[in-house]
């Protein structure tokens, strides 16, 4: 299974794998994009202080990536509790966000993303566990897998990948004003007025 | 003379209570100071504690310094306090004026082009005053007006402009060149935010305007 380079297809082995909604039920990956762009962000696990980090950069933002036109959805790797408990303390009831929840890791595989303990407890991991937690971001218990370390997808509504991020370690996360800078360009691209562009 | 020690450090578990890192700065500079004294009064003076001292009161000062010189009120003139209510509104007026640092005011005559299409776009624009119009064969005009960004399509795609910008009117704007704007935004994150936000906005206020049209 390759790696996602920007600028080419999603492996059909990427867009096959199955996640579970909040309901139970299981999705194909492949259906997030199959109406417009999507951004898939894979989280850590639920409970991981660096995610936490990176939702309370990323949750404001939500907006802005919807009125951009795309889809965002979080995919953790616990259970559909702790799915809703990570719904409920990072208040995204409402938000134009979908939570899923990917316990054999298969999405996280498919993309070859980092699973490593160096990555979750390295000098570098200890680091950005300090700057999280200085933030004001609790520690909580591992709520998923211990060692996988997250990533992010862009896919546009062609199933053309425009932005991947592989985390380096458990803190590392894309900047989220990237997200939106390459939500931006998409939404441009994909506009009918594309014909006018100062 | 041992009193200065006992002076000096409920001087510092005074500035171990207070939050504000000002006080917390400015109370260690005096304790710091007391110790010093006290060092120096010895008979035989400790220079080895009395030269560390001096490096904590110099660092000290330094960022005391800098605080206060962040603390000073922002004061706008007048077209920045309109260029701010008009396009930049979630910036605090400190952030604005740190955005202006780097901006620079353009005034364009009536039926003056300032964006050519096809032709590499080097800046980013705001209307502050005035009013401007798209230009495209074909396609409706669009018309531009105050606090509407120019350029900020070729500033998030690379591309650039497929379509002619003209002042309608005698206009002013405020333009920050792209590259360096970039570089800026790209060393505070916050900020970055809030000003891809009002892009954001307007971008896509425009594109659903011309969708519409």
């Amino acid at each position: 299974m390759p790696t996602p380079r920007v600028g080419t297809p999603v492996d059909r082995s990427i867009a096959d794998t199955r996640v579970l909604d909040a309901s139970g039920a299981s999705v194909a990956v492949g259906t997030f994009w199959a109406n417009g762009p999507c951004l898939v962000v894979l989280l850590r696990h639920f409970g991981c202080v660096g995610c936490a980090e990176q939702m309370t950069e990323l949750a404001p933002r939500l907006g802005d990536l919807a009125h951009a036109g795309v889809r965002t959805v979080l995919v953790g790797n616990g259970s559909r509790e702790q799915l809703a408990d990570f719904i409920e303390r990072h208040a995204l009831r409402g938000a134009p966000v979908e939570v899923v929840t990917d316990p054999p890791l298969a999405l996280y595989a498919a993309l070859e993303l980092r699973r490593s303990t160096w990555a979750t407890i390295g000098p570098r991991a200890l680091v950005e566990i300090a700057r999280a937690m200085t933030a004001g971001h609790p520690h909580r218990p591992t709520e998923g897998d211990r060692t996988q370390q997250g990533g992010v997808l862009l896919v546009d509504g062609r199933g053309i990948v425009r932005f991947f991020h592989s985390n380096r370690s458990l803190g590392d996360h894309a900047d989220t004003s990237d997200l939106v800078e390459a939500a931006l360009r998409l939404r441009i691209e994909a506009s009918v007025s594309a014909a006018v562009r100062v | 003379m041992v009193v200065l020690i006992h002076v000096a450090n409920v001087l510092y578990v005074i500035s171990y209570l207070v939050k504000d890192i000002l006080w917390l700065r400015l109370l260690t500079v005096v304790a710091g100071s007391v110790l010093l004294a006290y060092y120096v009064l010895l008979p035989v003076p400790l220079w080895a504690a009395i030269g560390w001292n001096i490096i904590f009161l110099a660092i000290n000062l330094r960022q005391i310094h800098v605080l206060l010189l962040e603390r000073r009120p922002v004061r706008l003139s007048p077209e920045e306090l309109r260029l701010h209510q008009l396009a930049f509104r979630s910036l605090t007026q400190r952030e604005f004026a740190k955005l202006l640092r780097i901006a620079h005011w353009e005034d364009v005559a009536a039926d003056q082009r300032f964006v050519t299409k096809g032709q590499a776009l080097d800046r980013i624009m705001v209307i502050a005053d005035g009013r401007a119009r798209v230009e495209i064969a074909g396609a409706p005009g669009v018309e531009l007006r105050p606090g509407c960004f120019v350029g900020e399509m070729s500033y998030l795609t690379g591309q650039t402009p497929n379509a002619d910008v003209v002042a309608a009117e005698k206009t002013r704007l405020a333009s920050w060149p792209q590259t360096e704007l970039k570089t800026y935004l790209g060393r505070d994150a916050e900020l970055r935010a809030i000003v891809q936000m009002a892009i954001g906005e307007d971008l896509i206020a425009k594109l659903g305007y011309s969708r519409a049209a």
